[in-house]
């Protein structure tokens, strides 16, 4: 390929004319080598004979100011990057070529440049402040170069390496004049400011110069990881933060700027690319693009890492041109994915060496990040989270629960069910069928307790004599308790006795009223006293106060009742008498009774389940009770002492036959159970 | 003074009453005597204003389950009805006599059969519970339990023949040996329970008037 020497477009060997612009392209002698005299196609760095380098490096230097100490190892280090003016190490520094002045040589670009420096001494430009890159028009651009600019080449022509070596004296590049004048704000953070350990890594703009369209801008070269930036102030930030203000008074400039202005450093060697690739002399190229072959850059992420680089690679294969690199697992891992946000829109640049190149980094970028605005950093999945992830796919995509536990309760339900149902109906059938059919199944039983409590109640009641009743229980207990309490009561109101009626428990009186509206008894006969609350101590108030109470029939007080005539305290009863459906309660009345008046005749109609606490108390050793009837078992023997039928003995069929079942059922039970297990 | 108004007078004003009330019962003095039987009056209407209290407690909390929509607030609000009605029945019957007969009306055909029915159940449960006693224990207790069931079910039904006869003794003898044996050992341990806490209480340890 020949590149126009005026507008740099690239055309095919051979071409005599530019098919852009129509310049006259130089003839195919090429650049010939100023070391072994062999011709070399343009656009070549290096001699193919002898590998001297065919384009000046760097810009002769200055002679030393006396009493100033050379630049040297112990000067600033050197930068690094592509395109910027780097200051070369003496170790690594190459051996300045001789610069080829005569036109006879046959280096076009040579004369070009000198015209161009003509041209601006003709202008009148001082040479303290030596032209921008971008009006000294280039002999050769690269054609990745000129794709990267946004502009037309006829625009922004200037290449970062041409500076003609006319104007070394000056050896102030345009980039570092436009710092000196711009503003401090705008002062440019040098982009080839890299930590070292990112140098070597693959930078994405050079992965997408690889790649990428000739019609697409490329990826800012100078993409400085932004977590690098805020998290960390870079050594020539530094620098520049404490160096003294330049003589035009703008911003500060850094050690090796200063002593770059003043001439008493080598001048700086600009990055010479050739059309073949991205091959850089030795010495100024930076590692890390030493370090990248070819074939591995075209696979470099389309991004920069976004964040610093810490972990070294290994050291490259010492080979001329482009090398393969070789892109670490961690970093592949670092690469942005699809989905992360796309970067906005780089502003291209305006000025200097760079421009007419996208997303080159301001340095008010670097300055104005916010501290601690830490970016998502697309790190890389470890084993730990990616066996988590499966392990959370795996679950979520489990079927939600197994059918077979669940048929199985559905059957041990339908057990249930049927258990139920049929002890149930069972149930039903005997406490109904005896009401339905009145047959005689079962004689009336026996009972000792009930035999005694009849002639206690033959013994000390006589007629008109008063007798206490207690009405302890509720509704829940009442359609056993009134079987219990229907034949007692009709042998008191038989004897002639007068009933005192009193509770603990607020149903209690009515109760009593609901029993005796059945058995009818004479007005003066009867005087219901009403709930007394407080258990225990309304067992102890009710002995101690009979007469200071009110009589719920007439709403009369006690005293003026006929029943109670000749009543004040328990002791002017004839006996007490007490109906329990629970065990507290008889224990209560027992206890305080027979402790207070131990021989009143106290006697008790409870239910079947208090019975076992009575037995105690009924035993005739103990003496506290005169007699019991419990249950309606009780209460059909009592009214078989009373010589007439009773609802006791209508229900004692149904009572049997319930009970029978209630056997019959627990046996059968407990065979099922113990031959075919707990299912 | 919070903890003289929270414990140190709660605590000698029990200890005083149980003090009294015991040496009332102990002493046979007229003025002893007095004092024990007033402080069993208060005690009495201290427990009747307890069942008022108990009364507006349920009132606030079925409410505060309706207000807050607590599940089961159907039923709160069911209760709540139920409890004022009853209530205000209650005290209509008892200030006018010819409304007397409305009260026993909502007693005997409102009150009585649905408690009565709620009590009924529980013989379908012991029947289903008999049922089942195997399934659940297989130890000597489950089938001793099961041996004295079937004593004492048996025993009490008036069944004919020497069979029956000798049941209903089985029956007596298991009721008044090992049955009362047991009963009795209940009725000691729950007299000397009685008795402890009433000697804690007079002596000031236990204070269940003043905890919260």
């Amino acid at each position: 390929m020949i590149y126009c020497p005026k507008c740099g477009t690239a055309n095919r060997e051979g071409s005599r004319f530019c098919n852009e612009c129509g310049s006259p392209l130089p003839s195919g002698t090429g650049l010939r080598c100023p070391m072994c005299g062999e011709m070399n196609p343009i656009g070549s760095v290096y001699c193919n004979k002898c590998n001297a380098r065919l384009v000046p490096l760097t810009t002769p230097q200055p002679p030393t100011p006396p009493g100033e100490k050379p630049a040297g190892p112990a000067g600033p280090p050197p930068v690094r990057g592509l395109s910027l003016p780097t200051i070369p190490s003496p170790e690594k520094k190459p051996p300045v070529p001789e610069i080829p002045t005569g036109e006879g040589e046959g280096e076009d670009w040579l004369a070009a440049l000198r015209a161009t420096a003509e041209e601006l001494k003709a202008e009148g430009i001082e040479e303290e402040a030596p032209p921008p890159a971008a009006e000294v028009e280039p002999l050769e651009i690269p054609d990745w170069l000129a794709e990267l600019r946004a502009a037309p080449p006829e625009e922004a022509p200037a290449p970062p390496f041409e500076v003609p070596p006319v104007e070394e004296e000056r050896a102030v590049p345009d980039w570092l004049a436009e710092l000196e004048a711009a503003p401090p704000e705008e002062a440019p953070a040098p982009p080839f400011e890299v930590p070292p350990a990112e140098e070597r890594a693959v930078p994405d703009w050079l992965a997408e110069l690889e790649a990428a369209p000739s019609e697409e801008a490329p990826a800012p070269p100078f993409e400085v990881p932004p977590v690098e930036e805020e998290r960390a102030v870079p050594e020539w930030l530094a620098e520049l933060e404490a160096a003294p203000p330049s003589e035009e008074g703008g911003p500060p400039v850094p050690p090796f700027a200063q002593e770059e202005i003043a001439g008493e450093t080598p001048p700086k060697a600009p990055v010479f690319i050739s059309e073949e690739g991205l091959a850089v002399e030795e010495g100024t190229m930076p590692e890390w693009l030493a370090e990248l072959a070819p074939g591995e850059v075209e696979q470099a992420p389309a991004a920069a890492p976004p964040f610093p680089l810490t972990e070294p690679l290994a050291a490259p294969p010492a080979v001329e041109g482009l090398v393969p690199a070789e892109i670490p697992k961690w970093l592949e891992g670092m690469r942005p994915s699809a989905k992360r946000e796309a970067p906005p829109e780089e502003p291209v640049e305006t000025r200097g060496v760079l421009e007419g190149l996208r997303g080159t980094l301001p340095a008010s970028r670097a300055v104005e990040m916010p501290e601690g605005a830490a970016p998502s950093l697309p790190a890389a999945p470890s084993a730990a989270s990616i066996a988590r992830a499966e392990l959370l796919q795996e679950l979520l995509s489990r079927p939600p629960a197994p059918a077979r536990p669940l048929a199985k309760e559905q059957r041990r339900d339908i057990g249930w069910v049927v258990q139920r149902a049929v002890v149930a109906l069972l149930l039903i059938l005997s406490i109904v069928a005896p009401i339905a059919v009145p047959i005689p199944l079962f004689s009336v039983p026996s009972s000792p307790a009930a035999d005694r409590f009849f002639n206690a109640v033959q013994q000390n009641v006589g007629p008109d004599e008063p007798v206490l009743v207690a009405f302890e229980y509720s509704p829940a207990e009442a359609d056993e308790m009134e079987r219990v309490a229907e034949p007692v009561l009709r042998h008191l109101l038989g004897q002639g006795a007068r009933l005192i009626i009193v509770s603990t428990r607020p149903e209690g009186p009515a109760l009593a009223e609901r029993l005796l509206a059945r058995l009818r008894p004479e007005a003066r006969q009867v005087a219901n006293l009403g709930y007394q609350p407080g258990q225990t101590a309304g067992v102890q108030g009710l002995l101690a106060g009979l007469d200071r109470r009110s009589d719920l029939r007439t709403g009369l007080p006690a005293a003026q009742v006929a029943a109670m005539e000749g009543v004040h305290t328990v002791a002017d009863v004839a006996m007490v008498v007490v109906l329990a459906a629970q065990p507290d309660e008889l224990r209560a009345w027992v206890e305080q009774v027979t402790l207070a008046y131990p021989d009143l005749p106290l006697v008790a109609g409870i239910s079947a389940r208090v019975e076992p606490l009575a037995a105690p108390y009924l035993d005739p050793g103990a003496g506290q009770l005169r007699g019991t009837v419990a249950g309606l078992a009780g209460a059909a023997a009592y009214e078989a002492h009373l010589g007439a039928g009773g609802r006791a003995g209508f229900y004692l069929n149904s009572l049997g036959l319930a009970q029978l079942t209630v056997v019959g059922l627990m046996l059968v039970g407990a065979a099922i159970f113990l031959v075919g297990g707990r299912r | 003074m919070d903890r003289l108004t929270k414990r140190t007078l709660p605590t000698a004003v029990a200890v005083a009453a149980g003090l009294l009330t015991l040496i009332g019962y102990l002493i046979p003095y007229p003025v002893l005597a007095f004092a024990r039987d007033q402080l069993i009056r208060w005690a009495v209407i201290v427990a009747a204003f307890a069942f008022v209290l108990g009364f507006f407690n349920v009132l606030e909390v079925h409410l505060r389950r309706i207000t807050r929509r607590r599940p089961g607030g159907f039923y709160s609000a069911v209760l709540i009805l139920s409890a004022l009605v009853t209530l205000g029945i209650t005290l209509v019957g008892s200030f006018s006599a010819p409304l007397r007969p409305l009260n026993d009306w909502w007693f005997d055909y409102i009150l009585y059969p649905l408690q009565a029915s709620a009590a009924g159940l529980i013989a379908f449960t012991l029947a289903l519970a008999a049922f089942r006693l195997l399934r659940g224990r297989r130890g000597g207790e489950a089938f001793l339990f099961l041996l004295g069931a079937t004593l004492v079910l048996l025993g009490s039904l008036p069944l004919p023949g020497v069979a029956g006869a000798q049941l209903a003794a089985l029956r007596e003898w298991w009721l008044t040996v090992p049955s009362m044996a047991g009963m009795r050992g209940l009725l000691i341990g729950v007299g000397l329970g009685t008795l402890l806490i009433g000697l804690r209480v007079i002596a000031g340890l236990d204070r269940p008037h003043s905890e919260p």
